[in-house]
């Protein structure tokens, strides 16, 4: 992210695809979610709306199988905003 | 006057004492309802210290009297009379005790719960210059005989006792040795008080009571020969006692002693087990590669222990492959072997790794698969189970904690996250109390309030580091990356976000 933040955007977005692949060996659905999230942040901020749609429901659907209520709460109300 | 007032040096003890010693000899008596000297005493001798004029008051009372106030002071301030009648070499104990009280050296204190009459020394230093006028083969025969007498007389309670027990063993052991070459007697005496100070420590883990653990295991095995098999059990569980404690480097030492120890006494299982411990410990300082050995070195225990019906043993090994598999954020398998691991150590009666073991399913139950509302219900039963054990219910509050954070509810997880961070802070638990930060800080960020966040991150990263443990470093370090991320502070995040890296690296 901060990468994407300094403008380093193909970096970051391959940062965090390696982040989801390596989160995708546990069941930390928490660490899930989050990794997702950035992902979809990295997407976004490289005007790529569609991967960070994906991204962002993918964060949402491990913050809801938790029952992370404000995690979830956060990412719809993204995803509410950019769909 | 002058000269008692010029010795005592504004301590009134001395004033009183040296008064009362005069009153002692004669020297000053009551008349007309004033105290009057007898005699000149402008050439009385005065003691320099309060420490001499203590003796030379004990050294003017009549032996019968002496004797059993040094009974009385190998008790300690608070002795039981019945004890005094016993040891004492004198018949006549009515009188002395009253002619004690009259000389105010002793006092009455009533009757203790077990109904005998106990007294106690007016001052500590009256006990102290006693205890020190007792010959050293003396003291060994009154320590060893008021060991005896309290486990006679107090026959099953003696439990209870059973410190106590110990630690006049240990000093009648100590004092033997100083007067004469080891034989088999002392030996016995060293063993008999090593394996009620074991005992006594066992149970100080179990109340997760570390700091006594600590001190009652090493004294049990300092007074064993590394020969006799309760040293190595002693040494494994004062490792065990010194890992909860934070002492990384000593456990991971004592528990390569009874590694050696084990295989030397071809003592397999042991020798697994404490490898188990020491590579676990190791996890923390030096974690490469660590987790691959924890799970090796499991595979090996576990038929030999099974085979062995060795239920505690059992409950360890499924312990150690939970923690493993929490390490690889492997979160629902490590609560299938947490689950294991508690069946075992309940078949034990092993309060101890119940209590540990429930701590870390909590911890799996938290980050795994299993939702929010139902790893609250489940809560609710592992807190029962946690009942009496302060760290384990602890522990289990501080992860209920975190899912009333992830269901919204803020103010009751920072109410109960600081309630376990205090209990932690008693208990001296500084690792625990660390991670406790570290949760607290999840918890601001959930509720939103990042500045909050970064100080208990900050706090916990701190205590982390002045432990020398690095299993959680790198994990801390990235959460404080995100933290630094969303204030938009990105050249700090960017600097933590290789700390974790780095760290991470050495983990895995």
């Amino acid at each position: 992210m901060v990468f994407a933040r300094k403008g380093k955007v193909a970096e970051a977005r391959e940062l965090g695809q390696e982040a989801a692949a390596r989160a995708e060996t546990t069941d930390f659905l928490y660490l899930l979610g989050d990794v997702y999230f950035y992902v979809g942040e990295a997407a976004l901020l490289s005007n790529a709306a569609s991967t960070a749609v994906i991204a962002y429901k993918k964060s949402l659907s491990f913050h809801e199988q938790k029952g992370n209520v404000p995690s979830a709460n956060k990412v719809r109300s993204l995803l509410e905003k950019i769909t | 006057m002058d000269r008692i007032l010029e010795s005592a040096e504004g301590n009134p003890l001395f004033v009183e004492e040296m008064l009362r010693m005069m009153v002692d000899g004669g020297l000053l008596v009551k008349a007309g309802g004033r105290w009057v000297p007898t005699g000149d005493i402008s050439s009385l001798s005065i003691p320099s210290t309060i420490h001499a004029l203590l003796a030379a008051r004990l050294d003017h009372l009549a032996p019968e009297e002496r004797e059993a106030l040094q009974c009385g002071s190998v008790v300690g301030q608070v002795f039981w009379w019945d004890f005094v009648a016993t040891a004492s070499p004198h018949d006549n104990q009515v009188v002395n005790a009253q002619a004690l009280v009259r000389k105010e050296l002793i006092r009455p204190e009533g009757k203790l719960v077990s109904g005998e009459v106990t007294f106690r020394f007016s001052h500590i230093l009256i006990r102290d210059a006693a205890y020190l006028g007792i010959a050293k083969a003396a003291r060994a025969e009154l320590h060893e005989r008021f060991a005896f007498w309290l486990e006679s007389k107090w026959g099953k309670r003696s439990e209870a006792y059973e410190e106590i027990v110990g630690y006049h063993l240990e000093q009648a052991y100590r004092y033997r040795r100083e007067l004469r070459p080891l034989n088999d007697a002392t030996v016995m005496l060293g063993v008999r008080a090593a394996e009620r100070l074991y005992s006594s420590g066992g149970r100080a883990l179990n109340r997760s009571d570390t700091p006594a653990a600590i001190d009652l295991l090493g004294r049990a095995t300092e007074l064993l020969s590394p020969n006799h098999p309760l040293y190595l059990r002693s040494l494994f569980d004062l490792g065990s006692a010194l890992s909860d404690r934070g002492e990384l480097a000593r456990a991971a030492a004592l528990l390569e002693d009874v590694v050696q120890g084990a295989i030397a006494a071809r003592n397999r299982a042991l020798e697994l087990k404490a490898s188990l411990e020491r590579e676990s410990l190791l996890l923390h300082t030096d974690p490469e590669g660590r987790g691959q050995r924890i799970i090796a070195i499991s595979n090996d225990a576990l038929p030999l222990l099974e085979e062995q019906e060795d239920d505690s043993g059992l409950a360890l090994v499924w312990f150690r492959i939970g923690w493993a598999k929490t390490m690889w954020c492997r979160y629902g398998e490590a609560t299938e072997a947490m689950d294991q691991a508690l069946v075992h150590a309940e078949r034990a009666g092993d309060v101890r790794q119940q209590g540990r073991i429930l701590l870390r399913l909590a911890a799996s139950l938290d980050a795994g698969p299993i939702p929010a509302p139902d790893v609250l219900r489940r809560f609710a039963d592992l807190l029962e189970r946690a009942k009496g054990d302060r760290v384990c219910e602890s522990a289990v509050l501080g992860e209920v904690a975190q899912m009333k954070a992830l269901c919204g509810r803020f103010e009751e997880a920072r109410q109960l996250c600081l309630q376990v961070g205090g209990t932690y802070h008693e208990l001296g638990m500084q690792m625990a109390e660390a991670q406790n930060r570290a949760d607290a800080a999840r918890i601001e960020m959930l509720s939103g309030d990042i500045s909050a966040a970064e100080r208990q991150l900050r706090a916990s990263l701190g205590g982390l580091t002045a432990l020398g443990e690095k299993t959680h470093l790198s994990t801390r370090a990235a959460e404080l990356a995100e933290i630094l991320y969303l204030q938009g502070r990105y050249g700090e995040a960017e600097d933590f976000t290789r700390i974790s890296e780095e760290m991470g690296r050495e983990t895995m």
